[in-house]
């Protein structure tokens, strides 16, 4: 890696939380690479790297919709420093069908040909040519079963606090609320990002703060086993 | 519409390839990579008749002499400056290929007696019989344009050190193929005759209407000659008109584009450090503007930048012909120069994600 021609990145303050965030165009300033899939899952998968203290081995982007993933890739592919990258990590969510979402993923590598991926079946699984290796990861990640779970990563995080009281005797009645008080016909569509934003509004350092953001706020154990399939990535990357 | 490219041996360049150029490329990468060096191969690829047509590509570069001799005259050109190397470029153009190959030649046998072994009598000159002629050095070029025939050129250096062109073949497809420095301003009778070229066939209104894309106030434009040498004029609603370049450096290298693509109707204009000279503001005017002048002239631009803001400037500009952009990032990884295409969908994301694509 050429670390003396990397361009310098400049450094802002969030005037609201405080952190600090790239501006201007970002290079590839990293071998190892995480692609999520919005900037929850980035700043997710951020404090999972810093918490299994691999975050200065990996870099994170975020492709914003999974429609846009494999020109998103082509476009990292004529980056400058693409070519000592070894390896691609992609995060998005499972949503309500975990087959289509893997179809997604897989149909996205497929179409990224400026540059020879090889293309994972399953998820949380690596696969390796010689130039790079690739995998996936879904949210909220598979069950006790090792079944992938449909679902966000709001799932999963919801399942990480799943032991607060504020969940049952707070959200949960104020769910059922909601619920009720929709117009007819109408359900909470992402019921669970729902929950995990009633969560954090309740929690008097968390109110307003996204999930990504509050990836970092110490909510929950890193070492939890719901945790472990994307701490085992994050450490073969 | 040249669609790829190979160029092996020429100046930087070991060998790069270039699968997939639009209507409109734009060029990127680090300073030294080659952006430069590759419009300069491409346009020496179609300058085919004129004797400096290396020489002028030094003009361009800033130099003003060079020694007469073949390491002083043509070995910039070569990779290492190498004179044994073989310079090949090939061209894909409209979906037909055609090369060109430039070779050293240090025995070229152009005049059969040494200078200066003649001597004046009273009914003429006399020369000796036993002279043995002597070699140029002559830097051969053999054009391939898929015909039965090769087309040979020789770039010559006499022995008394003149330079000068042979060549072997009458060709009558030359292409009017325009390159536009950074460094050295258009003459005002080089815009002029282009200019006078649109009058002739009653297209400058043409040349007006992409004009007035980045000053609305323009009417009309016309050649004029005061002193010695014809100035383009502009008629802003003033009394009278005013030279052109009063209008601004924007419209200045504007029209230098503009009458360019009209005079290089059907081939390519090369545009070096395209940016040069305009406001950032500007910017996606005149790629709108460069764009329509294109489809107007049926011209390809090939043209290098290093400004990110003249990128998403040109993205801007051509949206409403995303399929006619691409860009090319020139990278180079150890001994190799490598080409990193982006269509307007690649560059769409990189904007929207602020990668740096440079």
């Amino acid at each position: 890696m050429r670390k003396s021609n990397m361009p310098d990145i400049k450094i802002a303050i969030c005037p609201e939380c405080g952190k600090k965030f790239p501006v201007g165009r970002v290079p590839i300033n990293k071998e190892k690479l995480i692609l999520a899939e919005d900037r929850d899952i980035q700043g997710f998968m951020f404090q999972a790297c810093k918490a299994f203290a691999k975050s200065n081995e990996i870099q994170l982007f975020c492709f914003n919709s999974a429609s846009k993933l494999g020109t998103f890739i082509k476009s990292l592919a004529t980056m400058e420093n693409f070519s000592p990258v070894k390896t691609i990590v992609v995060a998005r969510d499972a949503d309500a069908n975990v087959r289509s979402s893997i179809q997604s993923i897989k149909s996205a590598l497929e179409r990224v040909t400026n540059v020879n991926l090889p293309i994972p079946q399953e998820p949380f699984r690596f696969v390796s040519n010689d130039n790079i290796k690739t995998a996936f990861v879904l949210f909220p990640g598979p069950d006790e079963k090792g079944e992938y779970q449909t679902g966000s990563i709001e799932d999963l995080c919801l399942a990480l606090v799943n032991d607060d009281p504020l969940l049952k005797s707070c959200v949960a009645p104020f769910i059922e609320c909601a619920q009720a008080n929709q117009e007819k016909g109408e359900t909470l569509k992402y019921q669970s990002k729902s929950e995990f934003y009633a969560y954090l509004a309740g929690k008097h350092h968390h109110a307003g703060l996204r999930l990504g953001i509050a990836a970092g706020c110490k909510l929950w154990n890193w070492d939890d086993d719901r945790i472990a399939p994307f701490k085992k990535i994050i450490q073969e990357m | 519409m040249i669609t790829e490219v190979l160029i092996k041996n020429f100046k930087c360049f070991k060998q790069l390839t270039l699968p997939d150029l639009g209507r409109i490329t734009l060029i990127g990468g680090r300073n030294n990579v080659g952006k430069t060096a590759l419009l300069e191969a491409l346009f020496l690829f179609f300058d085919r008749t004129p004797p400096n047509m290396i020489l002028k590509q030094y003009g361009w570069r800033g130099l003003t002499n060079v020694n007469t001799t073949p390491k002083g005259m043509w070995a910039p050109i070569f990779r290492k400056y190498d004179l044994d190397q073989q310079i090949f470029i090939s061209v894909s153009i409209d979906g037909n290929e055609e090369s060109a190959t430039y070779k050293y030649n240090p025995n070229f046998m152009l005049e059969l007696l040494p200078p200066g072994e003649m001597s004046q009598v009273s009914e003429g000159k006399s020369v000796r019989t036993d002279l043995e002629p002597i070699p140029s050095f002559s830097l051969d070029i053999e054009y391939d344009d898929g015909s039965k025939s090769k087309k040979i050129t020789h770039l010559i250096i006499s022995p008394k050190g003149a330079p000068g062109i042979k060549q072997d073949y009458t060709d009558t497809g030359l292409r009017p193929v325009v390159f536009l420095p950074s460094k050295v301003q258009i003459s005002s009778k080089d815009n002029c005759d282009r200019f006078s070229k649109l009058t002739k066939t009653g297209r400058e209104p043409d040349a007006l209407k992409f004009l007035k894309l980045i000053e609305p106030r323009l009417k009309n434009i016309a050649v004029i000659t005061e002193g010695l040498e014809p100035v383009i004029y502009g008629d802003v609603g003033l009394s009278e008109m005013i030279p052109i370049s009063f209008l601004g450096g924007g419209m200045v290298r504007l029209l230098d584009i503009i009458l360019s693509m009209a005079w290089a109707e059907n081939t390519t204009v090369f545009v070096d450090e395209v940016e040069n000279g305009l406001h950032r503001l500007l910017l996606p005017k005149i790629w709108e503007a460069i764009g329509n002048a294109a489809e107007n002239f049926k011209c390809q631009v090939i043209a290098t930048t290093h400004s990110h803001e003249c990128l998403e400037a040109a993205h801007k500009g051509l949206a409403n012909r995303p399929d006619d952009l691409r860009y090319i990032r020139l990278d180079r990884e150890r001994d190799m120069t490598t080409a990193k295409t982006s269509n307007y969908e690649m560059l769409s994301v990189a904007i929207e994600h602020g990668l740096e694509i440079r």
